[in-house]
């Protein structure tokens, strides 16, 4: 027999999301985070980004996808008179970075046939097909429609009109043949691309969208409330306002540095992993 | 088996031993129908505006 | 050539599997559980505030690739593989789903283990829909509390009692079963938010109090004398680790007290799929190691305590127990599947008053009990059951908390602008609403779709019935009042859209469910039943012991032994009914024998 207690655990497969992350780290493709990262604990969400770096290769969208997937996002979250969109947060980068990685290569999917066309509704997702696949085969398609139906391809329209052929994604009116006339209708593209640009405008800047922490910063969302310190306990029971609210931090990659050892929890370890901000707490 | 409801998605219903007896848009169209009794269950059909959970508020 | 046999084996490591570990090897028994996952600890989540990582791409959930279930509305229908998760999210690892809830840690009430009886009792028998299946749990709340109260005292739980020894106490839940003591830990404060809705629901007459909650607002040393530290509020709690061991999970809790005897070990990356047994009795447990090979672990007591799903995959597999027939109604394993019914819920958008929604714990509530179970009289509803119902601080993590106003387009400038200005000023007051069987309701194996090891895939047949669908209309008017109650001036919308203006809007009224239940969706991880305990071996897996009927020294353990699902999460009903088994597989390792 083999006993599996010792067994290492089995490496992440290639483009699994924690091959991707530090692939881009490694790439430098969010260049505003390790500026961040190399900053101070407090103050450093105001910290002046670093000089613009080139942009990074891209992993799986080509080049006129890339225009395509950047021209649709900026739809869905435009630039205006409120702040950037997504075309400054980059999340034609993020998309990227999720299509060449697992999520995008259908990690976690169960995509064993056979497959068939839902009777009823409720059924999801039910192509052979990966969220990659589904991106490359629909883009030339939905190209296809929106030149026949408004004159030109999706970058090159007015933004009224890039609305309008977005509406006919949400509502299914553009027909798109992939999957089978039902079992993969616009409207679930357009439900997928519509998440995947509000995770490029909210996901941690390390995925490559999210530059500069604008989707954050948008909306008042603190990140990672541990770089500032862990303070939420002093504030969520009362109406006294968060001073960070405004000035979210990211996730610190090498953040296992709080005395907290792997074996503490196994062992059950009598100094509890918080203890730091009990004591805070002992005072009031 | 109670019947088919996708035909009556966004709209409400009555429904009696499982069987629709009526439909109309919205409830005082429901409850006035003709052929509606006291005892039927009358509800709408669809996905809530506020969700399903409190995550998704 | 198998492992060396030990007293007991254990499938899974989660709460079931801890809980029962930790009592055992007290005791000096010799304990090995077959995990198909890693091991964790509060070591590898001190970088999990990472939503896209953890809530999104499901870090820390079964992998779907590997195996998912099949799904059907009827049983006409062919049923279609869950290709992603969805609807509910099953963990996986040491820890089992216990590492990624929310903490939210209930008992039902006295009313729901004798659904049956109390219903005919109060309403008469033709108040049952006819193909309804509610029964009997062939135990009392009363014979269960201790082990409740076990629960609680071990993973320390922070409430408030509503009703001690009998006594009514306001400020707890007046609703809930006599407690023999009070919780072991106070309740946590109010959020203003929590106390907005406390002052409403309360000036409604109903009775408010604290949600129960596995989050620690305190330090807290438990009878085993394991220390953890409080909640930090992050607001990265369901579908996260906790990394400071704030929140009970059996990888801070009862997995370290087995561990420190030295009698318990865990084989990780083994994959259970199969108890081998001569028809009467459990002889081992056949797994695949990692590297795909078949392993065998023999012990005197087998206990399955995976998640509920497995368990009744394991038993189908195991050919254990007679299959359940939806056609007869005869046969066990697999009947009474239930969920619960969300979509009975009321939102509000403020146009001034910003809350810190980023800040919360995954249990940090206020809730009322008063439209759940049959706390109230259904004379004339037309339904049976309720639901709870809570205004909860779990944290809104960006990618999924931007929500504005039905009528508001959903991308673009408009958007965008309504996204900004709510994303820290909507509010929703939720509904957890009961799941009753019915006879067609049900799981067996999948003719047509296999796991990544060849073995049948679980199939579910399930939807939504028209009693569920009245009950969620007849919540949303109750939420809708609770709303109306918190933001007095506010616009509810009736039927049309709402826009944007400068006044508070509501969102509410009469809820609803889809045509078909929507696996897509997320609602909840609460899916119970398959492996139900009962009083009688006809229409029940197991005894009230957890003990299975034709095969005693095999006990399967878990929220598959609910026979219905009951208004509330059910990990505390998990937890209690661990303990519960833990006594009676030390009684059958003395005596043997049927224990019932």
């Amino acid at each position: 027999m083999t006993d599996e207690e010792q067994t290492v655990p089995p490496a992440d497969p290639p483009g699994s999301s924690r091959m991707t992350r530090l692939g881009l780290l490694h790439r430098g493709a969010v260049a505003g985070v390790t500026g961040v990262a190399a900053g101070s604990l407090l103050g450093v969400g105001e910290a002046k980004a670093a000089p613009e770096a080139a942009p990074p290769p891209l992993q799986f969208l080509t080049a006129w996808e890339f225009d395509y997937v950047t021209a649709m996002a900026e739809t869905i979250w435009p630039t205006d008179d409120l702040g950037p969109g997504a075309r400054e947060a980059g999340v034609g980068y993020y998309i990227d970075g999720q299509l060449a990685g697992s999520w995008g290569k259908g990690n976690r999917f169960y995509l064993n046939g056979p497959f068939y066309t839902p009777a009823d509704t409720g059924h999801g997702w039910q192509v052979p097909m990966t969220p990659a696949d589904i991106y490359r085969a629909f883009l030339p398609g939905y190209d296809n429609y929106v030149r026949h139906t408004y004159g030109a391809g999706y970058p090159n329209l007015t933004a009224a009109l890039q609305t309008t052929a977005m509406t006919d994604l949400q509502t299914g009116k553009a027909s798109i043949p992939i999957g089978g006339a039902t079992a993969y209708a616009s409207s679930d593209f357009y439900a997928l691309f519509r998440e995947n640009v509000l995770e490029g405008m909210l996901a941690d800047p390390s995925y490559g969208g999210n530059k500069n922490m604008v989707g954050w910063k948008f909306i008042g969302f603190p990140g990672d409330p541990m770089r500032h310190g862990d303070l939420y306990f002093e504030y969520i029971f009362s109406d006294k306002a968060y001073p960070f609210a405004g000035k979210p931090l990211p996730l610190q990659p090498a953040y296992a540095k709080q005395g907290v050892t792997a074996g503490a929890a196994a062992t059950g370890s009598k100094t509890p992993a918080n203890a730091a901000s009990n004591k805070l707490m002992g005072g009031m | 088996m109670t019947d088919e409801l996708d035909a009556y998605d966004g709209q409400w219903v009555a429904m009696r031993d499982g069987h629709v007896v009526a439909h109309a848009e919205d409830e005082e169209s429901i409850r006035a129908h003709a052929d509606v009794q006291p005892a039927d269950l009358v509800f709408p059909i669809g996905v809530p505006p506020s969700g399903f959970y409190l995550i998704n508020v | 050539m198998a492992n060396k046999k030990v007293d007991v084996a254990i499938v899974g490591a989660g709460w079931v599997g801890g809980i029962i570990a930790a009592e055992l090897c007290k005791q000096g028994l010799e304990v090995v559980a077959i995990e198909r996952g890693h091991d964790r600890s509060t070591a590898q989540f001190q970088d999990d505030h990472d939503e896209l990582r953890y809530a999104i791409r499901n870090e820390l959930f079964q992998n779907t690739a590997n195996e998912t279930q099949t799904f059907r509305h009827n049983l006409a229908e062919t049923a279609l593989p869950i290709r992603q998760l969805g609807a509910w999210l099953p963990g996986t690892g040491v820890g089992g789903a216990g590492v990624h809830w929310n903490g939210q840690t209930w008992r039902f009430h006295p009313r729901d283990f004798q659904i049956r009886t109390e219903t005919i009792d109060r309403y008469g028998a033709s108040a049952i829909p006819a193909n309804m299946a509610i029964q009997d749990w062939g135990i009392t709340y009363d014979e269960l509390e201790p082990y409740y109260d076990k629960f609680e005292y071990m993973a320390g739980i922070a409430g408030k009692a509503g009703n001690l020894k009998g006594q009514q106490i306001a400020g707890g839940n007046v609703f809930e079963g006599p407690r023999s003591r009070e919780f072991p830990v106070k309740p946590p404060a109010d959020t203003p938010l929590m106390a907005l809705f406390r002052k409403a629901t309360t000036s409604l007459g109903y009775h408010a109090f604290t949600g129960p909650t596995a989050n620690l607002p305190t330090g807290y040393k438990n009878p085993d004398g394991i220390e953890r530290g409080q909640c930090t509020y992050c607001g990265f709690c369901e579908r996260f680790g906790c990394e400071v061991g704030a929140k009970a999970d059996p990888t801070v809790t009862v997995l370290p007290v087995a561990f420190k005897t030295g009698k318990f070990k865990i084989i990780n990356y083994a994959n259970a799929f199969q108890v081998k047994n001569d028809g009467k009795t459990a002889q081992s447990i056949l797994y695949y190691d990692s590297m795909g090979r078949v392993q065998e672990q023999p012990a005197d007591i087998i206990v399955l305590g995976s998640f509920m799903f497995n368990n009744t995959r394991l038993l189908l597999n195991s050919k254990l127990g007679t299959p359940y027939d939806p056609a007869t109604a005869t046969g066990v394993v697999g009947r009474n599947f239930c969920y619960q019914a969300g979509g009975g819920g009321a939102s509000a958008w403020f146009a001034n008053e910003e809350f810190k929604r980023y800040m919360g714990a995954g249990a940090l509530s206020c809730a009322i009990d008063d439209f759940n179970a049959d706390n109230f009289d259904h004379t004339g509803l037309g339904f049976l059951g309720g639901g709870s119902i809570t205004v909860g601080a779990s944290g809104a993590r960006p990618i999924q908390s931007l929500s504005v106003p039905p009528g508001t387009p959903a991308f673009g400038s408009a958007w965008k602008a309504a996204v900004q200005h709510y994303y820290k000023r909507v509010v929703s007051v939720g509904f957890q609403g009961e799941s009753p069987a019915y006879q067609m309701h049900y799981m067996d194996l999948d003719p047509n779709y296999r796991d990544k090891f060849g073995n049948p895939l679980l199939r579910l047949t399930f939807d939504w019935q028209p009693n569920e669908r009245a009950m969620i209309a007849f919540a949303g008017t109750k939420t809708l009042g609770i709303m109306q109650e918190m933001v007095p001036n506010g616009q509810v919308a009736k039927g049309g859209p709402l826009s944007p203006t400068s006044a508070d809007l509501i969102s509410g009224g009469p809820g609803s469910l889809p045509a078909h239940f929507d696996t897509t969706a997320y609602q909840s991880t609460h899916i119970t039943g398959g492996t139900i305990m009962g009083a009688d071996p006809n229409t029940s897996v197991v005894n009230n012991y957890l003990q299975m009927w034709d095969a005693e020294n095999l006990f399967v353990v878990g929220a598959g032994n609910f026979p219905q699902n009951a208004g509330f999460n059910p990990t505390g009903t998990v937890g209690a009914l661990a303990y519960r088994a833990a006594e009676g597989i030390l009684k059958y390792h003395k005596n043997g024998g049927a224990l019932v």
